[in-house]
């Protein structure tokens, strides 16, 4: 199973990479143009609105010290190296079976195989990340498939008696030309990426996200939680603007994962 | 067997939305320019199932009272279903509704669960939000056809919607037949064809007229009516998820 997957990654990667030099050559694209924004396009600097998709990182950013495994550090986690654990952090590590990166088993704990949402920061540690982003009066939605957020513009603060939530509460503002999403109350039962990483119920995530082109969004995120890092850190992703011909979504859940997990019965940590 | 096919199965879905990626990434900017016109109709809002009193006892459960023309094969399947609701209900633990598997409810067995729906309206799409089991289901009006390449097929199936004046006719094919249409097991097959023509009758009502088209299983086209009205006060739960009640009832 492991070697399928692994191949089928590798496979997936190699033509996503392909696709990325494909659309930076292909079409008569003038970088100078189409990297700038021209004075006209100023307005789209505050507008995030449309499907975006997770370009693979270039050159040296690709090395990790976790190998080459699983098509690259990109696809499990957020940064090619760990992030600086506490000692409770190492702990829930090392008690996690991701099925991905450097550290996977064949017997997952994960629990993607049973359905659940994926939390954030999560859903930005893959080859296929991507989202749909849809900004309204009050409020901007962000889709990841079935798995919403709805991230707060109206002025409202996080809630004073928080409950855990699979996507976290999210409010945003923009400052200067950056839409900046602070989030807390992330259920601690999701992990910060496919390779296991653990967060606690303090996690702090604050999102930062640039439109630099017309067809390009940067995102930075820090990862803000004390019970399990030992200081803030942060990561990168940069996103393409995908067609409004593409389709959102793809397959799911239930069709990749449902069978097997309810075979195994999906394992629910206690809180 | 089942890892080797779950991993294929895996695998197939990485690359086909790798491989989508890609052709998306050579395909030229779309931007239909029809859509700068205003749309004729506003569906925004958060919306609750609420069937005509007529409806009666049944509309809990099934869209019609009457039997829908079944072929042979519809009949069979029709008796292979062990429903918990509805005349010929079974006790929860013993029916077979690919809901209690927390499968996906399927079109249009949705809206006979009550629990609210948020549609987003956009100049190219329609979202509809439906709270019960987190569906997302995107409803395309930028004249884009059917996707002829679904592979697997989809449990909400490939809806294209576009304006007939103030009606918005939403034609979804591309089903799986895992599901049913109906909670009392009225089954369909992949070849289930939905016309689903949504109307706001008023500022807090929504009509649905919902036609039914499956030559395998059944005989005729045959056509139900629902409708939901406006909440505005409530608020989508996105939190539910159906694996967690599943381990919960297990324990």
């Amino acid at each position: 199973m492991r070697n399928c997957l692994t191949h089928s990654i590798r496979l997936a990667s190699a033509l996503l990479f392909s696709s990325v030099i494909l659309g930076q050559t292909g079409g008569g694209t003038k970088p100078a143009q189409s990297q700038k924004m021209g004075e006209q396009k100023a307005d789209l600097v505050h507008n995030l609105s449309g499907t975006w998709g997770a370009r693979a990182p270039v050159g040296d950013a690709r090395k990790s010290v976790y190998g080459e495994e699983d098509g690259g550090w990109w696809n499990y986690a957020l940064r090619s190296e760990d992030p600086p654990m506490t000692p409770w952090a190492e702990e829930k590590f090392k008690a996690n079976k991701p099925s991905f990166g450097p550290h996977r088993e064949e017997n997952s704990n994960d629990l993607a195989y049973g359905c659940f949402p994926p939390g954030v920061p999560r859903v930005y540690a893959a080859i296929a990340a991507g989202m749909q982003i849809i900004e309204q009066p009050g409020r901007t939605l962000m889709f990841f498939g079935n798995n919403v957020r709805q991230i707060y513009t109206d002025g409202r603060q996080h809630p004073k008696d928080p409950h855990p939530l699979w996507m976290g509460h999210s409010i945003g503002s923009w400052q200067g030309d950056t839409f900046v999403v602070d989030t807390t109350n992330i259920d601690d039962r999701t992990w910060i990426d496919r390779m296991g990483h653990p967060h606690s119920d303090a996690l702090h995530l604050v999102e930062r996200f640039r439109r630099v082109a017309d067809n390009t969004l940067e995102l930075e995120m820090t990862i803000d939680d004390p019970t399990a890092y030992a200081a803030p850190w942060t990561a990168q992703k940069v996103f393409q603007l995908r067609p409004t011909s593409v389709r959102a979504g793809g397959a799911a859940c239930e069709d990749i994962f449902i069978n097997e997990a309810f075979g195994l019965k999906p394992i629910l940590p206690s809180r | 067997m089942r890892k080797w096919l779950t991993c294929a199965i895996l695998g197939t879905s990485i690359l086909l939305i790798s491989f989508s990626f890609a052709l998306a990434q050579k395909a030229e900017k779309s931007g239909p320019s029809e859509l700068q016109k205003p749309a004729p109709a506003d569906l925004s809002g958060l919306w609750l199932v609420h069937p005509s009193a007529s409806a009666g006892a049944y509309s809990s459960f099934a869209f019609a009272k009457d039997e829908p023309p079944m072929t042979a094969w519809g009949v069979e399947k029709f008796k292979a279903a062990k429903p918990a609701f509805g005349p010929n209900k079974t006790t929860p633990q013993q029916s077979n509704d690919p809901v209690y598997g927390c499968f996906p409810p399927g079109l249009p067995r949705i809206y006979l669960h009550p629990k609210p729906i948020e549609i987003v309206q956009l100049p190219d799409e329609l979202i509809f939000m439906y709270e019960y089991d987190r569906i997302v289901r995107h409803i395309y009006i930028d004249g884009r056809p059917h996707d002829e390449f679904l592979d697997p097929p989809l449990w909400m199936g490939d809806s294209i919607g576009k304006w007939e004046g103030d009606t918005l006719v939403i034609d979804v094919i591309g089903f799986n037949d895992k599901t049913w249409l109906d909670r009392i097991g009225h089954p369909h097959s992949d070849a289930l064809h939905v016309v689903e023509r949504m109307r706001r009758v008023n500022h807090d009502t929504l009509s649905d007229d919902i036609t039914i088209e499956d030559p395998k299983a059944y005989s005729k086209p045959w056509t139900v009516q629902t409708s939901f009205q406006l909440r505005p006060k409530l608020t989508l739960d996105w939190e539910g998820v159906c694996e967690q009640e599943k381990l919960v009832d297990r324990q």
